[in-house]
């Protein structure tokens, strides 16, 4: 009966460790519950082993805490701004011109690739559900919605691709899908499933095409 | 990145005054905001070159798209989630590229830190701050952002677009990893 009464305290012992251990870190950044902190205030009272964890956190915590960045300087942070404004009018910082697609020419590109698609999609019947949400899709997309995709799946795009990979650079499937996650985010659009969709003559075209974007 | 109230609504004031066509009021916004991008783009890569880059594209992007940020998260909480997405890309990017990122290396391969970093870190601070970078991406930004950010947890689950409870798991697990490696 004794040993019972001893497994089983011993049994709570490693019940209650266990739930301060957890309990710990969010204590230590002041955002346990106020019973979670009481609760492990007591215990760590009576726990050694409890009470070396804790001092073993507080003792890391501390010393990310203090871990500075180092500061870049007073010339960094003077240029800081020019070079950003530099960027946003397509200045380099050598003061040449940047390469920059113009949008509404792209936006006219990824809208002609889909229109292109659904004249593909063509050869199924028309009026089907892959034709309609593409042409669908390229009546809605604006040049500032897919400035803002584009830049999204392909970082950097606005600043130095040549023009005639204005057309080239589109969105395979997927990367097309993240794309249309920033143009029509309520759109439920599964474009992968569209194009896996078309016809296979129509799938290899779209990848023909949307492959040579790969930047 | 300390946000107080006023600091709040005098972003919230610039905002609206670019949205209005006053373009100075974006440089007022990077003036404000400049150093603490950069020193949460230092953490997250762990190097000067990619914070700056990191700062610089951060800044463009908001450029870009403040026109149609609508202030339904404070700009602070908008700002560090185009950090992170940034951030994420880059890691994204290194990985295509199969570079070598610091992730691969183990730890006592990385030798001691030269340069800025070296004057600044003890070297205990060292070990650990390596250590932080050593970490799953998820853990180590939900670290970043609880303890040098100081955000809160539910900040830290809009920020990153998960419940409280899973950023409050990643912390748990990127502490506990963290032990692991430092032996504190």
């Amino acid at each position: 009966m004794k040993e019972k009464e001893i497994r089983r305290e011993e049994a709570e012992t490693v019940r209650r460790c266990g739930r301060a251990k957890d309990l710990l870190p969010l204590m230590l950044v002041g955002e346990a519950a106020p019973g979670d902190e009481e609760f492990v205030r007591v215990h760590l009272q009576g726990c050694a082993p409890c009470r070396e964890e804790a001092e073993s956190l507080r003792t890391l915590l501390g010393s990310l805490a203090t871990a500075e960045v180092p500061d870049p300087g007073e010339e960094y942070w003077r240029t800081f701004l020019p070079r950003l404004r530099n960027r946003i009018t397509g200045k380099r910082a050598d003061g040449s011109i940047r390469w920059s697609i113009p949008w509404p020419v792209l936006s006219a590109g990824t809208a002609m690739l889909l229109l292109a698609g659904s004249l593909v999609v063509g050869w199924q019947p028309q009026g089907s559900a892959p034709f309609q949400r593409m042409k669908e899709i390229a009546g809605r997309a604006r040049s500032e919605e897919i400035r803002e995709a584009f830049e999204k799946v392909y970082p950097g795009t606005e600043a130095s691709l040549p023009i005639d990979w204005g057309i080239r650079a589109l969105p395979s499937a997927n990367r097309m899908q993240e794309a249309l996650d920033v143009v029509l985010p309520t759109d439920e659009t599964d474009f992968y499933a569209t194009v896996r969709a078309l016809p296979p003559e129509a799938q290899k075209w779209f990848v023909r095409v949307s492959s040579r974007g790969a930047v | 990145m300390t946000a107080t109230p006023d600091l709040s609504e005098r972003d919230l004031d610039l905002v609206r005054r670019f949205q209005a066509g006053e373009d100075r009021a974006f440089d007022e916004l990077v003036q404000t905001h400049r150093r603490e991008i950069y020193r949460l783009a230092y953490r997250l890569l762990g190097n000067h070159a990619d914070a700056d880059d990191l700062t610089q594209d951060a800044f463009l992007r908001v450029y870009q798209s403040l026109a149609r940020f609508r202030g339904e998260s404070s700009f602070r909480t908008w700002m560090t989630r185009i950090v992170l997405n940034l951030a994420a890309d880059r890691r994204n990017e290194r990985t295509a590229k199969r570079q070598v990122s610091l992730e691969e290396v183990p730890l006592k391969e990385l030798g001691v830190e030269t340069g800025p970093t070296a004057r600044h870190f003890p070297f205990a601070e060292r070990t650990v701050q390596r250590a932080v970078g050593l970490l799953p991406p998820r853990q180590r930004e939900t670290l970043i952002l609880r303890i040098f950010e100081g955000m809160k947890f539910h900040e830290i689950a809009a920020v990153m677009g998960c419940t409280v409870g899973t950023a409050k798991a990643n912390f748990f697990h990127a502490l506990k990893g963290l032990r692991e490696r430092v032996r504190v």
